[in-house]
């Protein structure tokens, strides 16, 4: 035993968040040992604060700490237009774009039989319920590019269709500056397959 | 030219194993990642250093014990094996290569797609993405319930499948019309084909019909022999239908070698096969690849030891490992560096 006791409980703690390995677990540990209890109690407070006022925003299942979030609760947003993702990040990430200026829908992972996910285990229900409320009009498809988020796609596609609406996937393919000459053929003949009119 | 000598299990091949998971992500040993690992180590980790033309390669590999990889290339870091597959590239011949002959599909399939991935980052992230759909939609299956849908993972499966399978068949025909002279001179005139015999129907064609076939035909062909296999499938709990359970069938003289192939034609065909490799590496990546040859001069006759040899002169460098230098013609040992192995594992 190399650690007294609560020192071994922190880095057992610390070692299951992701990323954090036995190094960065014994880098952390030793920040906090160093530093003022000020700062120490701040961490702490933030961590509980999280975990007690954050709670999924009952419409699109994003994180938030108002009764909607602030896309769901934001007249301004379009709201014939559900954009849908796997994750809260993912929100996050098409938000900094700021080129969408629809609502959103977090599914909470994708199709994947091998880790027992089907769409029961998904928020696929709680979507449907959203759509049949009739102001939705298009749903854009935004799961990942992966063999999982694919077919995940094709799934919902499935769904909605026989409802009228307009379901679209996002284009996927060649990175913002990419090179052509550089682009393998997968990622090319996606870029081709998702085309579109200028 | 290097020669590794020294008495079985001692490590010499994990030398060569080695050079093959820092090169192409892949081994000739049946293997998975945490193996890779010694015992007790929390990391293993393999640095090349090469030479491509004149520029400068380097390449890395860390594997930590839960099997969590990292390659590098030139001190940056990659995630992903297409990346690093290619940069320096390999032909391995090992005694398991025989089997290429005499061996199930599955021997054909497996020297296929380490080639392809290497040759293209395309065959390579198809390879692990079709992979990875066998293994979902299997999943699925395997959950048992009559009606289970797989709607969507039959609809992906024939679509990268199709492009999958025409990858390979490209190469396929790349290998054939390379393999065809090789074998004719080791063989003193005997003819090799190739044929596909897939699982999902169609005709048996040669590799380059195939490849010249187009995907959306492929990807219906797919799709009609899901449909007629499903009620199986699901009473089964497997994917029965696809490229991962194709067979490239070699055929001398117009019969199958699985068949009939003796033991000479057996490992003139290996040999063949293995000359076309680094035949059609040159050819696609432009650099000629160092081949890897592991205790195979022992499995081989005068005369095929001698065609070989001739193999191995006639590229770059290459790695051999042997128990016996007496194995080795003495003009071929003068001109090679030997290295005497202690126990390096």
């Amino acid at each position: 035993m190399y650690y007294a006791a609560p020192i071994a409980r922190l880095l057992e703690e610390l070692e299951r968040l992701p990323g954090v390995g036995p190094k960065s677990a014994q880098r952390i540990a030793y920040h906090i040992l160093r530093s003022e209890a000020e700062g120490t109690a701040r961490l702490a407070e933030a961590l509980l604060e999280v975990k007690r006022v954050i709670h999924f925003c009952p419409r699109c299942f994003d994180f938030t700490e108002g009764d909607l979030c602030a896309t769901c609760a934001d007249p301004e947003r379009d709201a014939a237009t559900v954009c849908v993702v796997e994750e809260p990040r993912d929100v996050v990430a098409i938000e900094r774009t700021g080129g969408y200026r629809g609502l959103y829908h977090v599914l909470g992972g994708v199709i994947s039989p091998v880790d027992g996910v089907g769409p029961e285990q998904l928020r696929v229900r709680e979507l449907l319920d959203h759509i049949a409320e009739g102001t939705v009009t298009e749903v854009v498809v935004a799961t990942n590019t992966t063999v999982e988020g694919e077919t995940t796609a094709l799934y919902l596609a499935r769904m909605l269709k026989p409802l009228g609406l307009k379901v679209t996937r996002i284009a996927s393919g060649l990175p913002v500056g990419g090179d052509l000459e550089y682009a393998d053929e997968v990622t090319l003949g996606r870029a081709l397959e998702a085309r579109r009119e200028l | 030219m290097t020669i590794l000598v020294g008495p079985n299990a001692i490590g010499k091949s994990n030398l060569l194993e080695a050079v093959t998971l820092v090169s192409s992500a892949t081994s000739f040993r049946q293997f998975s990642w945490p193996d890779v690992v010694k015992e007790g180590e929390a990391l293993a980790r393999v640095r090349l250093d090469a030479e491509r033309g004149l520029v400068p390669v380097r390449l890395g590999l860390d594997v930590e014990s839960s099997g969590r990889k990292s390659f590098f290339v030139d001190g940056t870091k990659k995630r992903k094996a297409s990346d690093v597959a290619g940069r320096v590239p390999v032909v391995t011949f090992v005694p398991d290569d025989l089997q290429l002959a005499k061996g199930s599909g599955e021997v054909r399939r497996h020297a296929l797609d380490v080639l392809g991935s290497q040759l293209s980052p395309a065959y390579g992230t198809l390879r692990s993405e079709y992979g990875k759909i066998v293994r979902q939609r299997t999943a699925l299956l395997k959950q048992g319930e009559a009606r289970r849908d797989t709607v969507e993972w039959d609809e992906v499966l024939a679509r990268t499948g199709a492009s999958f399978f025409i990858h390979r068949a490209r190469l396929a025909s790349r290998i054939e019309e390379a393999i065809v002279p090789f074998y004719e001179t080791l063989s003193v005139g005997e003819r090799v084909e190739m044929r596909f015999e897939t699982s999902w129907g169609g005709e048996t064609r040669p590799p380059r019909e195939w490849a010249a076939a187009s995907r959306d035909e492929v990807e219906w062909l797919m799709r009609e022999a899901l449909e007629r296999v499903s009620r199986k499938e699901r009473a089964r709990g497997v994917t029965l239908v696809g490229p991962h359970r194709d067979d490239l069938v070699l055929l001398i003289e117009g019969l199958s070698a699985r068949g009939f192939a003796s033991q000479g034609q057996q490992r003139s065909l290996a040999l063949a096969w293995k000359m076309a490799e680094a035949e059609v590496v040159g050819a696609v990546l432009g650099c000629t690849p160092v081949l890897l040859l592991d205790d195979v001069m022992s499995e081989l006759d005068e005369k095929r030891r001698a065609a070989l040899q001739e193999f191995v002169e006639s590229g770059p460098q290459a790695l051999l490992t042997t128990t016996n230098l007496a194995y080795f013609a003495p003009e071929m040992l003068e001109e090679a560096e030997i290295v005497e192995v202690a126990d390096v594992r």
